[in-house]
């Protein structure tokens, strides 16, 4: 009951001084339109950036060998690569393979359960490793199985032959049986190109295609295939903590087991991933630093307006104490008007919040705030202005009541 | 010289209306030193306001050194008050942050004087207080007779032809009290016109003339106030 | 006593030196901000050929899947195949025409005994030079009759000709690549369009390509295709003359018009010419020709990633919080000096001359913060920009910026410190001196 009749005297003080009050109040408004907003946007690149590709990226790398002499021998050259690579100390696997995730180039194909023409198509991302992606990538089969080495098929760059079996993954099988029956699609029979049957052998769980802004990034399809090119891939798995010396050293001896091309592109999929969400992560880290920059402008402001009134009011501070006013009312006094302030500040402010949402949304198509970010921006403003008044509020309470009896 | 014909100002509150100065007409002439007394709510603080034209009035004729105040804006009023009047106040008002060289010449810097012109007043008029050799001090640094005599010499410095005080010592002690007050006779007897407004009779004695203001009319007669005070508006 | 002024001014600031350097460091804050997002997209919406930017056309052409659009919801195709691209710019019907296309292939400079490396390679006409205003440093591009036979030659990067001839005049000099022989006819100077409107397959603000040679050389050496290659029917063999001849895109076509009438001829051309391949049974969709300039091609393609213009939005809100906090400290400040400013108008100051000497104190604190807050620009955008791996080196301060952000400055703090001057000065000047 204190607390209510206590808001009549300290709002009609605020009144007083109009023009500082009605700064601090739309101060508050736009940084909670910029705090809230800003925060919803971070936090939904940072999932995106977060999503996990279904490989393991942190002891992952991939490099290039491209053989540039008139009797190189793509065949020979990657089987002798991959035996090497897979005997070496500290690799636990490695595989030729025309892409993966993150590496932003690759190709797809429409998937249908008949060939029927009108049947529903459904995109997926196409990899074409042997039975050794599995253990490489740290994939994990749900149903069926792996490829066996019978599977694999050597393809010439111009051939498009498909392998009788294929893996996909499990969102792909959602895809073509329906959520509920994807456990039932191993066995059954595909069509890519609304022609080639393919058989499915194995489910993975998650297998990401290589473009990460696809609309369909979660749908791909494995073929045991390897294509021969003068240009080969590989990807390079290794125990934890040997990324970096492996990546050294294993291009150096491949680059001398045969001059007759050259290692380029070695990479770790953690830098394929940092170039590929560039802009994400430069956007996310900006707007957090604007975040706690504003943040902290605006706590400098609201303990701006808040010591000044306490200085100007230091005799009737001195005045109320006299009369018999706690310290305790004293700082209560003031965070209550703060209280206040913010009170008006966050009305105006999920008011501007909306309005720039809306603008935001309908000029560049960002997704529409989730409501649960608007409670959250108020308390977040409400906890920074609360903060940002304690250092003043608490000089005022050591106010001494002398201050009463003394003249200006 | 300063001449008021039925001046009269009310102050508007969402209350009520408060009558400060009412059918006020009083002549002052060249070489007075007018004391104005009243009691607290009389209109006595804002007599001395329009008289030194940091208010303006509602009705009535003001004339000052032939010169009709109504109609001036704030720019030949702001120059007038500048070149003609001079000002002390019961609490010095002394910019703290300056010396008081700088103090004595902030007006001097709005007349537009060159900077020999100024330096040659306001050592003149600090001197003439009894303080040319403190040129360097800051206000706080000073008592409180010292420092009305710095406000007195920063009234001066520009040769007013008027030197409005409003209760010159009533943040003085006696002995100080005096001192301003002989300083101020001093004044007024090589030319300047004053007039001081206050409420101590004693002190008003000490003038050539007095007045009384009450209801916001001058009241010549000295007797004995009978009516109860009125609502001031004036200090809102 | 404007010099009083700017006396009066700094000896103000100077007496509340932390008040003054939080105010500045606030306006600052938000110039700093605004800088930073400003140059991100001045920077990326710079249009590199702006004054022939009207003169440049980007050629697109509907060959698409009768069914569906290439772009959603009725737009053609941003490139065109391989027939079209040569048919087209065979037919020189614009001033300029050039069709080119992203590849790559192993360079084995084994004469200048360097070890082979992998370039990028850019197949292109002739007029590609002269359209896009390329600088030389040493020769030309390639003659007519070069491009009509197929002659192996090559222009050089000027990276590249630094890599391979050490910098020096390699012009008829020989360079062993693709297994061939090629002769160098011509080295560019620095040469890095920003953003690449030419070719943004590879993204708006890609490198350009370290080696450029002959359109007809990719058919004759069966180079891969770069960039985005699209189909919309599958190709009917393996072999690589059935993608040249499919409906596949990949070609970059642009022409050069000089002016209206030679756009409307050049249009009526392009109507022509689709109206005559729908008699062999090509063009299956409806006339749907498109002709922008760069101006036009650069809005179209978005170039200034949403993010920054998202970014830029916010930072304009951030400025004027600070600017509203900086107006809350001044107007504090003023709060003290309220007597000040009525003692001197009762000494004879008038309002205007109240507003002019606080106006040099304001104008000062925020020309400071405006120079602080580019400072701080500078600093960040070194941050920024390296968070941009990929286009970092290409964001810079630019001029025209720093003063009109330092002008907003200056402009947005006597906004925001006249108001409280004003009220402060409004009241009778007696009101001020009682206290």
């Amino acid at each position: 009951m204190q607390f209510f009749l206590n808001l009549g005297p300290i709002f009609r003080a605020l009144m007083r001084q109009r023009f500082s009050a009605i700064l601090v109040v739309v101060q508050i408004a736009i940084t909670m339109a910029i705090i809230t907003n800003g925060l919803a946007i971070t936090w939904e690149r940072f999932l995106h950036i977060e999503r996990h590709t279904g490989i393991d990226e942190h002891n992952s790398f991939f490099l290039t060998s491209s053989g540039f002499t008139q009797g190189f021998n793509p065949r020979a050259t990657i089987e002798n690569d991959l035996s090497l690579i897979r005997a070496t100390n500290g690799v636990i696997d490695a595989v030729q393979t025309n892409s993966f995730p993150l590496s932003d180039s690759g190709n797809w194909y429409e998937l249908q359960t008949t060939t029927d023409k009108d049947a529903a198509l459904i995109p997926a991302a196409s990899y074409k490793f042997d039975e050794h992606g599995i253990n490489t990538f740290g994939l994990t089969l749900v149903a069926g199985e792996n490829f066996s080495a019978q599977d694999t098929l050597w393809l010439d760059e111009a051939d498009s032959q498909w392998p009788s079996h294929v893996l996909i993954s499990q969102a792909t099988a959602s895809a073509l049986f329906g959520e509920a029956q994807w456990q039932t699609a191993v066995g059954k029979t595909l069509f890519v190109n609304q022609s080639t049957p393919l058989i499915i052998k194995g489910i993975v769980k998650r297998l990401h295609a290589p473009w990460v802004d696809w609309p369909h990034v979660e749908k791909t399809i494995i073929s045991p295939a390897r294509v021969t090119h003068n240009s080969a891939r590989y990807v390079i798995r290794t125990q934890p903590g040997r990324l970096n010396d492996l990546m050294q050293s294993l291009s150096a001896s491949l680059a001398k087991e045969n001059t007759q091309r050259v290692i380029r592109k070695v990479k770790s999929i953690q830098q394929a991933k940092d170039e590929i969400y560039a802009a994400d992560i430069a956007t996310v880290s900006i707007l957090l630093v604007v975040i706690v920059v504003l943040a902290f402008v605006t706590a400098m402001g609201v303990a701006g307006l808040a010591s000044f009134n306490i200085d100007k009011r230091r005799q009737q501070i001195g005045i109320r104490r006299a009369l018999g006013a706690s310290k305790g009312q004293i700082l209560q006094y003031f965070m209550l008007e703060n209280a206040l302030l913010c009170a008006i500040g966050a009305v105006l402010g999920v008011l501007l919040t909306f309005m720039l949402n809306i603008f935001l949304v309908d000029r560049y198509s960002l997704t529409p705030l989730p409501l649960l970010y608007v409670p959250i921006g108020v308390l977040i403003l409400f906890f920074i202005s609360q903060l940002a008044v304690i250092k003043p509020a608490v000089r005022a309470m050591s106010v001494s009541p002398a201050m009463a009896t003394r003249s200006l | 010289m300063l001449t008021m014909n039925n001046i009269g100002k009310v102050f508007t509150t969402d209350v009520v209306q408060t009558h400060a100065l009412r059918d006020f007409s009083l002549q002052v002439n060249e070489g007075d030193f007018l004391a104005v007394t009243g009691t607290s709510g009389s209109g006595k603080t804002t007599f001395l306001n329009v008289a030194g034209l940091l208010e303006t009035f509602d009705s009535g004729q003001y004339t000052l050194d032939g010169q009709d105040i109504q109609g001036l804006n704030d720019r030949a009023r702001s120059q007038l008050r500048n070149e003609k009047i001079g000002f002390i106040f019961q609490s010095f008002n002394l910019i703290p942050d300056l010396n008081l060289f700088d103090n004595v010449d902030v007006p001097l810097r709005y007349r537009g004087f060159n900077a020999s012109q100024r330096k040659e007043r306001i050592i003149n008029s600090l001197e003439r207080v009894g303080l040319g050799k403190r040129l360097k001090h800051l206000p706080s640094q000073l008592s409180g007779g010292q420092q009305q005599r710095v406000a007195i010499a920063r009234a001066l410095a520009g040769s007013p032809r008027f030197l409005l005080a409003d209760e010159p010592t009533g943040n003085l002690d006696s002995d100080m009290a005096k001192s301003v007050m002989a300083l101020l006779q001093e004044i007024n007897q090589s030319g300047t016109t004053i007039i001081m407004v206050t409420h101590d009779k004693t002190l008003a004695e000490q003038a050539q003339r007095q007045i009384i203001v009450r209801d916001g009319k001058v009241c010549d007669s000295t007797g004995p106030i009978t009516r109860p005070e009125s609502v001031s508006a004036t200090n809102v | 006593m404007f010099k009083y002024y700017v006396q009066l001014a700094l000896s103000s600031i100077m007496r509340s030196k932390v008040h003054s350097l939080l105010t500045m460091l606030t306006i600052a804050l938000g110039i700093g901000a605004c800088t930073i997002t400003l140059t991100l997209v001045s920077s990326m919406s710079a249009n590199p050929i702006s004054h022939k930017s009207e003169q440049l056309f980007r050629v697109q052409l509907d060959n698409w899947d009768p069914n569906q659009a290439a772009i959603s919801p009725d737009l053609p195709p941003e490139f065109v195949t391989w027939t079209d691209a040569n048919n087209i710019v065979n037919a020189k019907q614009a001033k300029r025409q050039s069709a080119s296309a992203i590849t790559w292939g192993m360079v084995n400079p084994t004469e200048q005994g360097l070890t082979p490396f992998l370039a990028l390679m850019r197949v292109t006409s002739k007029d590609f030079f002269p359209m896009f205003d390329v600088p030389f440093i040493y020769g030309a591009g390639w003659d007519e009759s070069a491009e009509q036979n197929n002659d192996y030659v090559v222009v050089l990067s000027k990276e590249t000709n630094q890599r391979v001839f050490n910098g020096v005049n390699s012009v008829g000099k020989t360079l062993t690549m693709l297994g061939a022989t090629f002769t160098v006819v011509g080295v560019l100077d620095d040469w890095h369009m920003s953003p690449k409107f030419y070719d943004m397959s590879y993204g708006a603000f890609s490198a350009p390509e370290d080696i450029y040679l002959p359109l007809g050389l990719k058919a004759v050496f069966e180079l891969p295709h770069g960039g985005i290659t699209s189909c919309w029917k599958p190709i009917e063999s393996q072999r690589y003359d059935a993608f040249l001849h499919s409906e596949c895109i990949n070609f970059q076509l642009w022409v050069e018009l000089e002016d209206g009438e030679q756009k409307a001829q050049f249009n009526q051309y392009l109507t022509n010419y689709v109206t005559q391949q729908k008699t062999l049974g090509r063009f299956p969709r409806p006339l749907n020709n498109r002709l922008l300039d760069v101006t036009q091609w650069l809005e179209y393609k978005q170039v200034v990633k949403q993010d920054i213009q998202v970014m830029f939005w916010l930072s304009v809100m951030f400025l004027l919080v600070c600017l509203i906090n900086a107006a809350s400290l001044l107007s504090a400040k003023l709060h003290t000096k309220h007597s000040e400013i009525g003692l001197r108008r009762a000494l004879g100051a008038n309002f205007s001359q109240i507003i002019l000497q606080y106006s040099v104190e304001i104008v000062f604190i925020g020309l400071c913060g405006g120079i602080l807050g580019v400072l701080l620009a500078i600093f960040g955008l070194q941050g920024v920009a390296s968070l941009y791996a990929g286009y970092g080196q290409l964001i810079e301060l630019d001029l025209t910026v720093v003063t009109s952000v330092i002008a907003l400055a200056v402009v947005g703090t006597i906004i925001a410190g006249l108001i409280p001057v004003y009220s402060a000065c409004r009241p009778a000047p007696a009101m001020q001196i009682k206290q």
